[in-house]
């Protein structure tokens, strides 16, 4: 029997809104998130749009600063969120669990580039010497934190003084679902009493972005409408967190809390398709009907599918496949890319959220399911449960 | 849920490290207390304080494992390759009919990026924070697949299309803690009855400029030593840092039904695990060690082993004066007047620090010491400190029958992970 578990607090940070509250509306009214490049300037790629959280949103400590990347810091704020409604602060430090997906973690350039800089002859090109006898000595000391990809987890995990089973997920854009599954499956076996669970993309920086306009040219994506106009070339790419507090519902009810959601069960697989790019139509069906199953639901039962893909797209034609056999073609069916851009790693947590906001905005909306899959063939599908 | 249902056992075992090519060399050498320690080949190290590291001959590795997909794959996963390719054959794997019931976790972290990688970024950078990004873009030359090959998930997904496991794929990326925290979400998996099959472990070549750059700033490696094979020692009074290295480890672990069902040979069983974070700072370990203690208390508790049937600890014992102390302060808390009888030894004295991959290398060699009856020493133990004051098995192994075992990972930023081994009874 799959470990059911009560979401009793939501944080999430995108660039529809800046906390749970309000996130169903931003998305209903189809708020505007896409930014154009500004090109000339620091990104100036052709034709292409980024969501990128607002300015000003995410401040730095600047004695953080050097040590935490965007991607801590919006971490850290969707897990402050969370935590707090999910009065996670009455467990002691060693009964709460962290499991979180955690985007691809950047060098900062300009912590690495001052060694490139003084190690360069007249020519441009690099003297290796110069740069290994005394080029690296231009290195800001605590640069590696940079490239460890749990260092947010454990700066969240300090801020909050979250001591008990955890892990690191990365950087799937499964893994979200993953790290949420982990959690719950954590608290059935009592591992932990509560959880915080969810995902962090990675930040759009130069080479964030230089990594998925290549890996999309490379699948030759070429969909998604743009708002503003015209097409863009690639489904945009977007930034942000979404971290779910978890208990058991019997818990979470002892103790007054309101229950968001349930999470009632999750599948997973793997399968490559090379014909389309992405998992194979029998990897996504595995997962969807492992996930049903372990929820005890029957496919009748799930009143909407956030789809990963955009199925009406070329991309999406295994996913729309495995969810017609599945589902007929009565299940209403959501793609949140089209409003959101791609969070990546973050992408199926968003989801997560968006589907508890859609099940308490007056939607007759009982049951959900979520997919989440990898370019390079994983799928992991959950089912959210209204609690009765 | 109940976690006893299942029992999970290991049905092969695989690994390639500087000590050794395979599970049986590397242990062969371990056994007989050699050091994979040496100067650095394969990069300028001149200038450096640490020049020293574990590596591995590129003649060991087989790049047509990769096959199509040796453009994508890092050093890392081609070492993990090679480590799953033993682990595979010796469980007899190509005859499990439901690839869909096989899974793959794995605590990986994707390459380093290169000096060269640098000084092509900077032609993109006008040195005052803009970037050319079309330039970049357009140009191809700091390639896709250099981005495929720093993300840590390329591991288990070409080795999930190379031996076409099609159940759970899962990256960890838990720093030191990654390859023991694979290992635990594997053993989670099967107990819930996720999957049947799980490949799980580690890998990790970071033995690179930038990679010795990372913790010689943080002044984490070893940069006294007179030899390179005296380097690593680790509850030595003259430690003084850890010793990079890389290499990989599979462990093929099964619920027991199933491995008895398809007549697969045991090599013993995961009797428990636990995780903790330390929830202290990111550049120091708990000074009472407490994340240590929880993950230890844990592992037994998971395993239902009382501290009186533990028989042996590999620690993770890393050679820095931090951690062997409060690594010590830690067993002591959790098995008390106990902690004195119990041998405890570190791998890395002998193989350096795998980062991402020690704590399934170190799995491994307990698991493989319970079924040789041997306890691997910790080499160049040659001055007590007498803030580490246990039985360390200094230098020289010893045989002993046992049958419980702990293995301590304690990860670069606070996370935790222990894992309990058992030889396998009926």
């Amino acid at each position: 029997m799959y470990p059911t578990t009560a979401i009793t607090g939501i944080g999430v940070i995108s660039s529809l809104s800046f906390g749970f509250k309000g996130l169903w509306n931003a998305f209903v009214e189809n708020t505007k998130t896409y930014s154009p490049l500004d090109k000339g300037s620091y990104f100036n790629m052709e034709n292409h749009n980024i969501c990128p959280l607002k300015e000003g949103l995410i401040k730095l400590h600047p004695k953080e600063a050097r040590i935490m990347g965007r991607h801590s810091l919006m971490l850290i704020k969707a897990s402050e969120e969370a935590s707090f409604e999910g009065k996670l602060e009455d467990y002691q430090d060693e009964d709460k669990g962290y499991f979180a997906a955690l985007g691809m973690v950047d060098y900062k350039n300009e912590d690495l580039l001052p060694a490139v800089i003084k190690s360069l002859k007249e020519d441009g090109e690099i003297d290796y010497n110069i740069f290994f006898k005394k080029g690296y000595l231009q290195l800001y000391p605590l640069w590696p934190l940079s490239m460890l990809n749990n260092i947010a987890l454990c700066q969240s995990a300090i801020r909050l003084s979250i001591r008990g089973d955890n892990c690191v997920f990365s950087p799937h854009s499964d893994s979200s679902l993953q790290a949420i599954h982990e959690a719950s499956r954590s608290i059935g076996l009592q591992q932990c009493q509560a959880a915080l669970a969810g995902a962090v993309s990675e930040s759009i920086s130069p080479l964030s972005l230089v990594r998925y306009v290549l890996r999309n040219h490379n699948k030759g994506r070429l969909t998604s409408n743009n708002p503003s106009g015209g097409l863009t070339a690639i489904t945009p790419m977007a930034e942000g967190a979404a971290i779910f507090a978890l208990e058991r519902p019997v818990e979470a009810q002892k103790r007054g809390l309101k229950t968001y959601a349930l999470v009632a069960g999750f599948g997973s697989s793997f399968a490559f398709d090379r014909t389309c790019g992405g998992p194979a139509k029998e990897a996504v069906m595995s997962s969807i009907r492992q996930s049903l199953q372990a929820a005890q639901v029957k496919s009748s039962e799930i009143d909407i599918v956030f789809s990963h893909y955009d199925i009406d797209a070329e991309e999406g034609i295994n996913e729309k496949g495995a969810l017609e056999e599945i589902f007929g073609n009565h299940v209403k069916i959501v793609s949140s890319k089209k409003h959101i851009g791609d969070m990546l790693s973050a992408a199926g947590a968003f989801d997560v959220a968006l589907a508890t906001a859609i099940m308490h905005s007056g939607h007759e909306i009982n049951c959900a399911l979520i997919n989440a899959f990898s370019v390079e063939g994983n799928t992991t599908s959950i089912v959210l449960r209204r609690q009765v | 849920m109940n976690n006893k249902e299942k029992r999970v056992v290991v049905t092969g075992y695989g690994m390639i490290t500087p000590l050794g090519k395979d599970t049986q060399e590397t242990f062969k050498n371990a056994t007989e207390g050699r050091s994979g320690i040496d100067f650095i080949k394969s990069f300028n190290t001149s200038g450096l304080p640490c020049r020293i590291g574990g590596e591995i001959s590129n003649d060991w590795l087989n790049p047509d494992l990769a096959g199509r997909f040796s453009k994508f794959a890092s050093r890392g996963a081609l070492l993990f390759l090679k480590s799953v390719e033993e682990a595979y054959l010796l469980a007899g794997l190509a005859s499990v009919h439901n690839r869909y019931n096989i899974g793959i976790s794995v605590g990986s972290h994707g390459d380093n990026p290169t000096v060269k990688d640098m000084a092509f970024l900077h032609r993109f950078y006008d040195g005052k924070g803009k970037w050319d990004n079309e330039g970049l873009t357009k140009s191809g030359g700091y390639s896709f697949l250099n981005f495929l090959k720093r993300k840590p998930d390329m591991v288990p997904t070409i080795t999930a299309r190379i031996f076409n496991a099609r159940g759970p794929n899962i990256v960890t990326a838990s720093a030191c803690a990654a390859g023991a925290q694979a290992i635990g979400e594997a053993y989670k998996a099967i107990k819930e009855g996720k999957s049947s099959i799980m490949i799980a472990g580690g890998a990790e070549s970071v033995t690179d400029f930038f990679g010795f750059l990372g913790f010689i700033s943080l002044k984490a490696l070893a940069e006294r030593y007179n030899t390179p094979q005296s380097a690593s020692r680790p509850f030595d009074r003259k430690r003084n840092g850890f010793v990079m290295s890389e290499g990989a480890a599979a462990l093929v672990m099964e619920d027991l039904e199933h491995a008895l069902k398809r007549n697969a040979t045991i090599y013993g069983e995961i009797l428990g695990y636990g995780s903790t974070a330390d929830a202290y700072r990111i550049t120091d370990i708990h000074p009472q060690g407490l994340g240590a203690v929880g993950a230890m208390k844990r592992a037994l508790q998971d395993a239902d082993v009382t501290i009186e049937q533990v028989e042996y600890i590999n620690a993770h014992g890393t050679s820095t004066t931090q951690n062997d102390y409060i690594e010590t302060l830690a067993i002591k808390e959790v098995f008390g007047s106990r902690a004195k009888e119990i041998p405890i030894s570190s791998n890395k004295s002998m193989i350096g620090h795998t980062i991402a991959a020690a704590g399934a290398i170190e799995c491994l060699l307990t698991l493989k010491g319970i079924n040789e009856s041997i306890i691997l020493p910790t080499i160049n133990y040659e001055y007590p400190d007498p803030k580490c004051d246990l039985n360390y098995v200094p230098n020289t192994a010893i045989r002993k029958d046992h049958s419980i075992a702990i293995s301590n990972s304690f990860g670069f930023g606070g996370q935790n992970a222990c894992i309990c081994i058992g030889k396998y009874n009926v």
